[in-house]
């Protein structure tokens, strides 16, 4: 235990102080593994403790996209106020449309959230056509106010993915974090021991949606460029259910050690190997779906939830 | 006395079948009543509509004076209703512990810290204690019975609601559960036992309905609805009545 709280603080020292010896690629590299560890512990909140599989989740990163281009851009306020209005408007977008869909199971919640997704990039690309307003931008993309210092988005990605480690570990410690293993495992039971299920689901998809929202905000301002094919990408879901398999559901660390492990491996590969390195991080994949099904973190301790057993 | 459970005219109908036709009965407090019905009778039927997984085509279940029907499940556990499934369906990926611990915080509205004790003293009291912290993949099947019941109990139910409690158990462990269930008793929690081992539930009970086909046919002591021509004949066949 006292091992683990003095690798804790050293790290996070190490990680606070990274700017000041670093800059450049170092500092965009840094930035950019914890912007996607901080996505796919986002995605694990529901998918991995509740096992209710979000093929949709980059619609709250496009909504926060949208929202702070609108905030900063539109309305001239400052980012933290995009920031703040980007969580709330994902937060309670994400309860409107959970607490339908949330009763969808398996496969059906996942066809929905990824047609919801997939229907908001529409509607972002073609309101301003339709309704004759200049307010998106369209395909034509959308322009934010420039910001040059890497360290600011560092630090802003460094504190979201602590906030939302920090979550997914007092849900860990909770009842909360009881009900959704819970609902994971048998929903119709845990209904009938007094868990809330409807509640602990739309509860654990709009604080995802709320830190997916504001992941969103700062990577545009980041960008200061943003279309909706590039904020509403499928691809940027599907990340976030590679890197959280690749770890471990259902864990606190799998989706950080999955994040990291993916992303830095294809960054690495790709400096070295341009043609063929897409090949081999999907070879990485099937290795590590093979021959550790539950994730790294998850074969290292024996995670849960295990395999469910007939008796 | 008002009762503590009752269930009026519930009518269930599933397309075509009617699982449940105008079911009325009563539990008081303190009381074990046994139901007993040959297969298809509408026992389970009769069990999802009074803790809301099913709602009924027509009646209503009244608690404690209130009218639950249409209550989400949840709900109706923390008023006081628990149940255990005739197939024990244990959280598999927690230990024996955590799957009470739930129970306790949830149904019963406990901290995490107070759920946590109070669910080692339960299982301490249904001769779980030993095997707490193993997984319920790794305990036999009678203990997965008594676990069924534990994460029933830790709900704190004023009504027991028991589906086949006892199926599939020796005669032996039949003993111990029905010991278990007179301990529960005595504490004041009432209890519906649905039943196929016909010598338990008579012996435990204070009176019995019988059901065939979704309807009431007997009601009455243990002994008088064994003499029951209807009851034979719903068992064996109108040649033994």
């Amino acid at each position: 235990m006292n091992l683990r709280i003095v690798i804790g603080l050293t790290s996070c020292a190490a990680l606070i102080a990274l700017p000041l010896f670093f800059g450049g690629y170092a500092i965009r590299l840094a930035t950019l593994t914890i912007m996607w560890v901080g996505l796919a512990t986002c995605w694990n909140l529901l998918s991995g403790y509740a096992r209710y599989i979000d093929f949709g989740s980059v619609v709250y990163f496009g909504i926060g996209s949208y929202i702070a281009f609108l905030v900063m851009a539109r309305l001239e306020q400052s980012f933290w106020v995009a920031l703040i209005l980007a969580a709330v408007a994902s937060g309670l977008i994400a309860l409107a449309i959970g607490i339908p869909t949330l009763r969808l199971k398996g496969a059906y919640f996942a066809i929905a959230t990824f047609a919801f997704a997939e229907a908001l990039k529409q509607v972002a690309l073609e309101w301003d056509n339709l309704t004759g307003m200049s307010l998106l931008g369209g395909s034509h993309g959308a322009t934010f106010p420039i910001n040059t210092s890497s360290a600011f988005f560092y630090y802003v990605f460094l504190a979201l993915t602590a906030g939302i480690l920090t979550i997914t570990i007092l849900t860990e410690r909770s009842a909360f974090g009881y009900a959704l293993k819970a609902i994971a495992q048998d929903e119709d039971a845990a209904e009938g021991v007094g868990v809330n299920t409807a509640r602990a689901k739309a509860q654990a998809y709009a604080i995802s949606a709320s830190f997916l929202g504001m992941y969103g905000a700062t990577e545009s301002y980041w960008l200061t460029y943003i279309t909706p094919s590039s904020v509403f990408d499928v691809h940027i879901t599907i990340q976030m259910v590679i890197m959280t398999l690749l770890g471990g559901m259902g864990t606190v660390l799998g989706p950080a050690v999955g994040a990291a492990f993916l992303y830095l491996v294809s960054e690495m590969l790709w400096a070295r190997f341009l043609y063929v390195y897409m090949a081999m991080v999907g070879l990485i994949i099937i290795g590590v779906i093979l021959f550790m099904p539950q994730g790294i973190v998850g074969s290292l301790r024996g995670g849960f939830p295990k395999p469910h057993k007939e008796a | 006395m008002a009762p503590l459970l009752e269930v009026r005219k519930v009518t269930c109908r599933f397309g075509a079948l009617e699982a449940l036709a105008d079911v009325d009965f009563q539990l008081r407090e303190g009381e074990i009543l046994g139901i007993i019905g040959p297969n298809g009778a509408g026992k389970t039927t009769l069990f999802n509509v009074i803790t809301g997984s099913i709602r009924p085509s027509a009646g209503e279940v009244i608690f404690q004076g209130r009218k639950i029907t249409g209550e989400r499940p949840y709900r109706i556990c923390r008023l006081g209703i628990a149940r255990t499934s005739q197939i024990a369906r244990p959280f598999p990926g927690l230990t024996v512990r955590e799957n009470v611990l739930i129970a306790a915080a949830y149904g019963k509205g406990l901290s995490l810290d107070r759920a946590r004790s109070e669910a080692g003293e339960i299982l301490t009291s249904v001769g779980l204690g030993a095997v707490a912290d193993l997984t319920p993949t790794a305990i036999s099947p009678a203990s997965r019975r008594r676990l069924e019941l534990a994460r029933a109990l830790a709900t704190g139910p004023r009504a027991l609601l028991l589906d086949e409690n006892m199926a599939g158990l020796t005669s032996g462990e039949i003993g111990e559960m029905l010991g278990l269930l007179n301990g529960l008793r005595e504490r004041g929690i009432s209890m519906v036992v649905v039943e196929h081992i016909i010598k338990a539930v008579m012996g435990i009970s204070d009176r019995i309905i019988v059901l065939d086909h979704g309807h009431k046919i007997a009601e009455g002591r243990p002994h008088e609805v064994a003499a029951d021509p209807q009851v034979v004949v719903a068992y064996l066949g109108r040649r033994y009545a």
